[in-house]
């Protein structure tokens, strides 16, 4: 027979445990996992490289509706740039924060895709490199979706969508950008 | 001789019945039409769009209890004010950007204004469009936005630094730039805080909720999940009452086609019902 002591122990033990965990994914602070000055010194080799924007026409607004399920908020979005890729630092609602996401892009496809701030009480696991690493290799494909299958985590599902979402953005932000350059390229 | 105490008639019964269906009807009518409406209208939220269309009627506004934010500060410039609340960042009255941070400066920049949070800069066009947003990567939250001669000058309690607008880079100065005018809180009008208070409040809440609520009978706190409840027993009461009297009048043959009245065995007179020996 377990002693009396022994289990008002057990049971202090257990609500404490349970209290702590109750705080601990409650809790909802941001964890910055990469500045973005550093996220841009090691994509693109500097601190302050070279930015250009992409302007919400009426076309892109439409697309970024469809693809994002909302407005865009702002009327264009900043991207850095060298002679080989774009890199895109996005922020995406996941249930309720936004999540700061690095892509680099390249040959039209994702190079990396990274977290850089994670603001809810759960869904972090989507900065794991088991969850990023999917994205690498996978571009658009013709219908506009993304070219690969992501697989989901279980109980994270609104940070996978939003990572998806985020993805797909930057592909074709990618695409209007290289648009943008080669026609001020081909400008008299 | 020991008188029986008399069973009430059968057909004394089906009227008791009927007349209590029929009360329990008209008395439940109301809140039938309500639920079954709210409930038609719940069912097709998402085509509709319910959860997006934002109730700001001001008799809802009251029974939810829903009262305007305080303005936790407001700034102007370039003919624009900019406020924040809580929860949210307003430009002349309209929503700008969801968030909790607080605002710490707006100054006119060349066919753009600059805003700055404690977390972040805002890019806005000079009629309160929001352009872009930047986090500028700088220790500790900003405290001051200003601008100098030749830059937008950021303070936070550590250091200061010069924002490049055009190119959404910051760097730190070495030194104290003088020469900066630093952007100071303004009081918004009245007529600013009463379109903020009808952004902020209308935002909080849906008509999808207010039909679900009002689907629960939740809409009125302290009865109405009784008034529900009630309903939803009349209803109850209603579909037991009219199953009997259906089953009733199928067995008296009142519901046979005259055909199959004209076949079938002439019933007793006055009862309606059989006689059967005791």
């Amino acid at each position: 027979m377990i002693a009396p002591r022994t289990l008002r122990f057990s049971w202090l033990a257990t609500v404490s445990l349970a209290v702590t965990m109750l705080v601990v994914t409650t809790s909802a602070q941001a964890v910055q996992y990469q500045a973005r000055a550093d996220f841009l010194r090691e994509t693109l080799g500097s601190e302050k490289p070279p930015s250009a924007v992409v302007w919400m026409n009426d076309e892109l607004r439409q697309i970024a509706t469809e693809v994002l399920g909302h407005k865009p908020v702002t009327l264009r979005t900043r991207y850095w740039y060298n002679e080989t890729r774009t890199v895109w630092i996005l922020d995406e609602i996941g249930k309720e924060k936004p999540i700061t996401l690095g892509i680099v892009i390249e040959g039209q496809a994702i190079k990396l895709l990274r977290v850089l701030e994670f603001r809810e009480s759960r869904g972090w696991e989507i900065s794991y490199p088991f969850f990023a690493d999917q994205f690498e290799g996978i571009g658009l494909h013709r219908s506009g979706k993304l070219s690969g299958r992501i697989d989901g985590i279980s109980g994270a599902t609104l940070s996978v969508n939003a990572a998806t979402r985020s993805a797909r953005f930057a592909l074709i932000l990618d695409q209007y950008a290289t648009r943008n350059t080669k026609a001020r390229a081909s400008a008299p | 001789m020991r008188r029986a105490t008399p069973k009430p008639a059968p057909a004394r019964r089906s009227h008791w019945t009927r007349r209590f269906h029929r009360l329990v009807g008209v008395a439940s009518l109301v809140f039938l039409v309500l639920i079954a409406i709210s409930g038609l209208l719940l069912n097709h939220a998402d085509d509709l769009g319910l959860g997006n269309r934002r109730a700001a009627s001001p008799l809802l506004l009251k029974v939810y209890g829903i009262e305007s934010p305080p303005i936790v500060s407001s700034f102007s410039a370039s003919g624009l004010t900019f406020a924040s609340t809580p929860s949210a960042l307003y430009a002349n009255g309209r929503e700008l950007l969801v968030t909790t941070a607080p605002l710490r400066g707006a100054v006119a920049g060349p066919g753009s204004v600059i805003v700055a949070t404690a977390e972040e800069i805002l890019v806005t066009t000079p009629d309160g469009m929001l352009i872009e947003r930047f986090d500028p990567d700088i220790s500790g939250p900003l405290l001051q936005l200003g601008a100098s001669p030749s830059h937008f000058v950021l303070r936070t309690s550590a250091s200061t630094y010069a924002l490049d607008a055009e190119g959404m880079t910051v760097s730190e100065l070495i030194r104290d730039d003088g020469d900066v005018a630093w952007s100071l809180p303004s009081d918004p009008s009245d007529e600013q805080v009463e379109r903020i208070a009808l952004a902020a409040i209308g935002s909080s809440l849906s008509w999808e909720r207010v039909l679900a609520d009002l689907h629960s009978g939740r809409i009125l706190p302290s009865v109405g999940r009784y008034l529900a409840d009630i309903t939803a027993l009349c209803l109850l009461y209603l579909s037991v009452t009219g199953a009997i009297m259906w089953f009733r009048l199928q067995r008296n043959g009142a519901l046979d086609s005259p055909r199959q009245r004209s076949k079938a065995p002439k019933r007793a007179a006055g009862t309606g019902h059989a006689r059967t020996r005791r």
